[in-house]
């Protein structure tokens, strides 16, 4: 698939829309190209966030899953994006993680002091580019 | 007590708080150490402690009236989680304001802190 072309050259509507909006951010609302990309970003990966109903510690529990490990839930940290693990849904907002390593400590020494898996803090990190941590989800 | 909800429990704020509070300072989640603590919930495990201060960062959901209870206290700190190692210096400078430096101060308050003010709501205030 070639991926050069011209605005008006693109025939997916929505995307054609998508581009015009971009465009329209950074001439008229003076976005920075790292903005409008992060912007965009987020809007599509909330197309692939899923519903998930399981059972945990004896009860089901229904939650949007974000990641392997990073999810929202209606009515915990108001539905902000939150770690869940194989045995627990965390009050631990996706958004500490990533401030924590900003801070010098090392994904082994995060998971640890919050008791989640390594993957979960690394999974909290690279996800932090797709989604608003500090809004809700759920 | 000071119970810090899980956002802000890791042993180094833990830590750093026990270092000048001189009472209990827990996680919330050593009330349940599995499954989940909805945000409703909460209200509830506080009343089992004896005099708690609950501190946490998600504000939208616990600054208000409909929180109060004159047999604990909620700290609702402002702060973007990425700020969330400086829960331990905020906590200090609010407990050593003289409206909120002993429990019997504090209980019946649910206690805002943001970049420019710290204020709170009160049991029976009009």
């Amino acid at each position: 698939m070639s991926t050069s072309g011209t605005i008006n050259q693109v025939n997916d509507e929505p995307r054609q829309r998508a581009l015009h909006a971009a465009i329209n951010m950074i001439l008229e609302h003076h976005f920075s190209w790292e903005e409008v990309h992060r912007e965009f970003l987020r809007i599509e990966a909330e197309r692939f966030i899923e519903t998930v109903c399981e059972e945990m510690d004896g009860e089901k529990v229904e939650y949007k899953r974000l990641g392997n490990y990073v999810v929202a839930m209606h009515d915990l940290c108001g539905g902000q994006p939150v770690i869940k693990t194989a045995t627990r849904i965390t009050r631990i907002n996706a958004g500490v993680l990533p401030a924590w390593l900003e801070q010098g400590y090392t994904p082994e020494q995060v998971a640890a002091d919050f008791d989640i898996p390594v993957e979960a803090v690394l999974e909290a990190k690279r996800l932090e580019l797709l989604f608003d941590y500090d809004r809700s989800y759920a | 007590m000071i119970v810090l909800d899980e956002q802000i429990s890791n042993p180094l704020v833990l830590t750093a708080i026990a270092k000048w509070y001189p009472g209990a300072v827990i996680s919330i989640r050593e009330q349940r150490p599995h499954g989940k603590i909805l945000d409703p919930e909460i209200p509830a495990f506080l009343l089992q402690m004896r005099q708690p201060t609950l501190v946490t960062i998600n504000y939208r959901h616990f600054f208000g009236t409909q929180f109060l209870h004159q047999k604990y206290c909620i700290i609702c700190l402002k702060l973007e989680q990425r700020q969330t190692p400086r829960v331990p210096e905020l906590l200090r400078s609010i407990l050593q304001r003289p409206e909120y430096s002993t429990k019997a101060q504090r209980m019946g308050k649910v206690i805002s802190w943001t970049d420019t003010t710290v204020t709170h709501f009160e049991i029976g205030a009009a």
